[in-house]
């Protein structure tokens, strides 16, 4: 059932449109990503729904209530700010308790909820530490255990990870994930970083120009993205015209080509299978790791093909002539307009 | 935070130390001195002449008259200047740049206009107060401005209170109370900073104080250019005593910014 529905939600400011009629539904204790690059409206959809602007229209339904009208106090809505915004002079207790107080509870139950919600995030330590004694993952660990300890019916993220370095990241990642499959609480994500909605969302919605282009699962937009922009945002996959495809193919091709690096396989088809067969060139080999990576050359176009290295097996060095083979049903095609 | 040891950057720091301290030492010595002449190091010592002046009823009189515009001016600057600054950088932008501008007024144009100015504003009604007192009381409010508006507005400036603000709203946490119990608190060792190195500056004041309420109403300064015949030892005296209480005055402020952050 829909617990988050978002209709034409649309806003301007000036002769700008920042939101251009937006459609979102969210599923009870779905974590869904919100994936598009920096400008894009993210953190202003993010504001509408916790109302902390008003969009010019649509209409905002959480657990079948009406909330577009409503404080944002009154929404249910907890929030993570990209930059944290904990209260400096505060110690994290009190930046939790804050909220709290707020709702004129018993001191004892304030108290319970914070160590609760401490020991989720795995604070209870540092409960007495101020922001600036705190590193950047603690940080943000704190403004999700505020978020948190208010009990939200939605948990707002925006780019929670953006601030921190690569390793934290990771590792935040993770543990965000198990925070809210431990809480089971409806969370939508936004992120800019293709890597982060793909192991975080169980479903994610692309969005450009203030629109969304394409709302599903993780793999689905990573195999069948709805168009050329998810494509490019998504992925390092080979995006080829119809006549570049059909000069690699030696065959005539009328749509737009989505080839992932790893669909080419280096070597020649099995006998009697319907795969294609190109005669290729490799230009450049990197071997990082597991994986090596090669630009490769047929038919005068260029494109990139991944294969899994092997600890007894040399790479293909540059200049060197090979057969790749291609399983077309690996591919993604989109008509040409 | 980690502290990397630089051994040349370490010895270059203590030398300036010594260095901008050497004055302040010196005139020391020559406070406590018997006589000093023809040697690197003074004769004798003795605290005679700090008797002589702290014991001197014009030297306290004028201590406290700085002390007490010093510190009403301060008053009236909190009062009216921090509130301003904090409403323009949140509400008013325009006011805001202006008010950016207004910061080098006191630098850029020359006393003696400023004075001029000022004389007039003073001699005139509404405010005819020519020659009293709360005339300086009132020139130095302005002059603290600069002083206010770079520390409270760099103190806020370090907050992102956009994104503290929507937090609170989300809390159920009014904006005056967001102010109250969060910006305020964290701006206050900028505000205790600016009320420092104003109170420095006021108590060292001296041009507006002897041209705009003249001899009737003697300040710290004043009496330090009345005693400058005097002997040398006598001025260096009072040079220490203000040293000291601008110290002890710094030392006062940061020890309340240090218990509220810690307290708060
Ligand atoms: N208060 C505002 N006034 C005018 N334009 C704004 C305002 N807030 C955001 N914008 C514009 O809206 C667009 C989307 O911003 P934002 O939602 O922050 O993007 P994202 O979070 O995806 O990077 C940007 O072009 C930005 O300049
Ligand atoms: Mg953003």
């Amino acid at each position: 059932m829909t617990y988050l529905d978002l209709s034409a939600i649309g806003l301007r400011y000036g002769d700008n449109v920042i939101l251009d009629g937006i459609d979102l539904s969210v599923e009870q204790g779905e974590m869904h990503v919100l994936l598009g690059p920096s400008g894009c409206g993210k953190t202003t959809l993010l504001r509408s729904i916790a109302g902390l602007v008003q969009p010019d229209r649509g209409a905002i339904h959480l657990a079948g209530r009406a909330i577009e009208m409503l404080h944002p106090k009154d929404r249910g809505i907890g929030m993570v700010f990209q930059h944290y915004a904990l209260f400096p002079n505060m110690t994290v207790r009190q930046n939790l308790a804050f909220g709290l107080e707020q709702r004129r509870l018993v001191r004892k139950v304030i108290d319970e909820k914070i160590d609760a919600v401490l020991e989720i995030v795995s604070l209870q330590n540092k409960a007495d530490a101020r922001p600036r004694q705190l590193s950047g993952g603690q940080k943000q660990r704190v403004a999700l255990a505020r978020a948190l300890v208010l009990e939200p019916s939605l948990l707002l993220l925006d780019e929670p990870l953006s601030a921190l370095d690569a390793q934290i990241r990771k590792r935040l990642r993770d543990e965000l994930k198990r925070i809210q499959r431990r809480t089971g609480l409806t969370s939508i994500l936004v992120t800019h970083d293709q890597d982060e909605a793909l192991s975080l969302g169980d479903r994610i919605s692309v969005m450009n120009n203030g629109r969304i282009t394409q709302t599903a699962s993780g793999p689905e937009i990573f195999y069948r993205p709805a168009d050329l922009f998810v494509a490019k945002f998504i992925g390092n996959a080979n995006i080829l015209t119809a006549a570049e495809f059909s000069r690699l193919i030696g065959r005539d091709f009328d749509q737009t080509a989505i080839i992932h690096p790893h669909v080419f396989k280096i070597g020649k088809a099995s006998e009697g299978s319907n795969l294609f067969e190109v005669a290729a060139t490799v230009v450049e080999t990197v071997a990082a790791g597991n994986v090596v990576r090669y630009v490769m050359q047929a038919n005068g176009i260029m494109f990139n093909v991944e294969a899994q290295s092997a600890m007894n097996e040399e790479c293909l060095a540059a200049g060197t002539g090979t057969t790749l083979s291609i399983n077309p049903s690996n591919g993604h095609f989109l008509k040409e307009n | 935070m980690t502290t990397t040891r630089h051994p040349a950057l370490t010895t270059t720091l203590w030398f300036a130390a010594i260095l901008l301290l050497l004055p302040v030492l010196a005139t020391f010595l020559n406070s406590i001195a018997t006589g000093w002449t023809g040697g690197i190091l003074p004769s004798g010592l003795s605290l005679d002449a700090y008797q002589t002046i702290l014991l001197d009823a014009r030297f306290q009189s004028a201590l406290l008259r700085s002390t007490i515009v010093a510190g009403l001016a301060l008053f009236l600057a909190c009062l009216l200047i921090v509130p301003a600054v904090i409403a323009a950088h949140f509400y008013w932008p325009t006011l805001d740049t202006w008010m950016a501008r207004l910061v080098i007024l006191p630098y850029a144009v020359p006393t003696i206009i400023l004075m001029v100015g000022y004389l007039r504003v003073f001699s005139a009604p509404p405010l005819q107060l020519g020659g009293q007192p709360i005339v300086l009381v009132l020139t130095y409010v302005p002059l603290c401005f600069p002083m206010f508006y770079i520390n409270v507005k760099n103190s806020l400036q370090a907050l992102d209170t956009t994104e503290l603000f929507e937090a609170g709203r989300l809390l159920g946490i009014s904006d005056a109370r967001l102010l109250r119990r969060v910006i305020l608190p964290s701006i206050f060792p900028g505000i205790a900073l600016a009320i420092v190195l104003n109170f420095a500056g006021l108590m060292s004041e001296f041009v507006y104080a002897r041209m705009l309420v003249g001899g009737q109403f003697e300040t710290l300064q004043m009496y330090m250019f009345a005693q400058r015949d005097l002997s040398g030892r006598l001025s260096s005296v009072i040079v220490t005593v203000y040293f000291l209480i601008t110290l002890l005055i710094t030392f006062a402020a940061f020890r309340l910014v240090w218990r509220t952050e810690t307290k708060s």
